[in-house]
């Protein structure tokens, strides 16, 4: 493949993805409001991920507590250790992990749901019958990940910042008063807004990138394993790319 | 259960039905011989032509369906038939030429206007294309509850009805992935025929099914049509079985129309190349191996 044809694939892919992104926001505002599939991609989307976002921000809220007593002690300020793992969940870790959990648990499914539902041609189907696919498949997961990436981000925040509690105080005998009064003196609602406005965001990203793969997959099981293996890796690359460009923008 | 003396029995009523529909055949190529244009197409092709992959899979296809009346489009593999049949119902368009409903350009229509057209057509896919996480019941009842304002006994009430027809009374419950290939085209039947539309396209309702079950869909396809005198489009590689169950037949070859016309006239053509489609022969114009 020369450079001339890969530029031109590159654009026009872009130009598809971006089209389809407004075709899903213009869908979300038109009627017939199909509320129990926004539910059920919530329950999807946000209650069955409950888990694994518990487990992995008590166990990154922990590893950032521990690295952070290391680090600060050396410098005599273990007293900020609340701050620091407070500030870096909400702003950073929060909602980019959450982010990447969600693309892992949630968006590969969603991008292979849809690619198999494109090739055994039940998109054709609802084309046939008059139901615009965008608006039953594309929209009621957008919608969900508007909602849920931010609720998901608050509850990774809390328990990370629990999970840094547990090894501050309880492991390396720091006193409760001190871990906790840092954060609530810390911690600005600016870098609340920051944080959920990068889960919001992402939470576009997820479900746009990976309804579009999925929807647009073609030939066969080949096909679906290769939407999912990209969406999963272009929505992980687009979470940290413009987590990077909100970060610039916001502070 | 007693059955009384003078009702008919179902083997009697399947005979029957093939003998009405044999004459309705006669008659129609009698009409179709004597004055073509009496039979009014609803759907027709003009110079279409479509690439896919670099591939060119229609060369300019110009072709009519007639209205209520049941059309086969037959043709070797690859010939172009499900193509054909996208295009008839808007999901593919041409690369030039034009597809038209009842003299409405379909290429010129977008967003809620092609929707609305779409919602006169069925489309009985190759694969059934059942929705997955749907039970029998729910994805017969699907275009109703998306497309309609009916209530939901009445729905209840017509989805049982059109399980009924297609023999699958007692599978509602069941899951696409619970059904033989038999049972899922049936459902997928009942699901075409459910809004009552004013087309039906069928592609290859029979394919990959035991020649019984074969038998069965033809004379419900038959049945429904006798019913409703609805228009039917089907793609079948069902040869010779086919002729018997249409009024019309297109022969597709190379991505162009290589005859149309009635059934019976069609089944007795001499072309090299419809007789060796229609007897299965290895050797002849057409190269396979």
């Amino acid at each position: 493949m020369n450079l001339g044809t890969a530029a031109l694939q590159v654009t026009r892919e872009t130009g598809r993805m971006f089209l389809f992104l407004l075709q899903t926001i213009l869908a979300s505002f038109s009627p017939p409001w199909r509320l129990r599939n926004v539910f059920k991609q919530i329950h999807f989307i946000g209650m069955r991920s409950l888990f694994v976002i518990a487990l992995t921000s008590v166990f990154a809220g922990m590893v950032l507590a521990l690295q952070g007593y290391y680090t600060l002690s050396r410098f005599g300020s273990e007293a900020l250790l609340g701050p620091a793992v407070a500030l870096s969940m909400i702003r950073e870790l929060g909602p980019v992990l959450s982010g990447l959990m969600i693309t892992g648990r949630a968006g590969s499914a969603i991008a292979a749901e849809l690619g198999i539902m494109r090739i055994r041609e039940q998109i054709d189907a609802l084309d046939v019958m008059g139901v615009p696919p965008i608006h039953f498949l594309a929209v009621p997961r957008f919608l969900a990940g508007l909602i849920v990436l931010p609720l998901l981000t608050v509850m990774f925040d809390v328990i990370g910042i629990w999970g840094g509690y547990l090894v501050a105080v309880q492991l390396l005998g720091m006193s409760a008063g001190t871990y906790l009064g840092g954060i609530e003196s810390a911690v600005s609602m600016h870098d609340i807004t920051t944080g959920l406005m990068k889960a919001l965001c992402f939470g576009i990203v997820i479900t746009w990138v990976c309804s579009y793969k999925g929807y647009f997959a073609r030939r066969g099981a080949e096909g679906v394993s290769h939407a999912t293996t990209s969406a999963v890796v272009l929505s992980s690359v687009m979470i940290l790319v413009s987590d990077y460009f909100i970060t610039a923008m916001m502070l | 259960m007693t059955t009384h003396p003078s009702s008919p029995t179902t083997t009697e009523l399947r005979a029957r039905l093939a003998d009405t529909f044999s004459e309705e055949c006669r008659e129609y190529r009698q009409r179709y011989h004597d004055n073509p244009a009496a039979v009014v197409p609803i759907l027709s092709m003009q110079g279409v032509t479509k690439h896919l992959d670099g591939r060119m899979v229609l060369n300019g296809i110009d072709l009519d369906i007639p209205k209520q009346a049941i059309t086969a489009i037959i043709g070797i593999s690859g010939s172009g038939k499900s193509v054909t049949l996208k295009h008839l119902v808007g999901l593919m368009r041409p690369d030039s030429g034009i597809v038209a409903l009842d003299g409405q350009n379909l290429g010129s229509l977008s967003g809620k206007k092609i929707q609305a057209v779409r919602r006169r057509f069925s489309l009985l896919f190759q694969g059934g294309a059942l929705f997955d996480s749907l039970n029998v019941f729910d994805n017969v009842a699907f275009p109703l509850r998306e497309t309609t304002r009916i209530s939901e006994s009445e729905i209840q009430t017509r989805v049982l009805g059109a399980l009924e027809d297609v023999n699958l009374s007692g599978m509602e419950h069941k899951f696409p992935d619970e059904l033989s290939g038999g049972m899922n085209k049936r459902a997928a039947l009942a699901r075409a025929l459910i809004t009552r539309p004013e087309i039906i396209l069928l592609d290859e309702p029979t394919a990959g099914l035991d020649p019984i079950i074969e038998n069965a869909i033809h004379h419900l396809i038959c049945a429904t049509f006798l019913r409703t005198r609805t228009t039917m489009v089907v793609i079948s590689h069902a040869v010779p079985a086919i002729f018997k169950w249409c009024h019309h037949v297109i022969v597709l070859h190379q991505g162009k129309v290589l005859a149309s016309g009635p059934a019976m006239t069609i089944q007795d053509s001499s072309d090299p190349v419809i007789r060796q489609f229609i007897r299965g022969e290895v050797d002849g114009p057409i190269h396979i191996l």
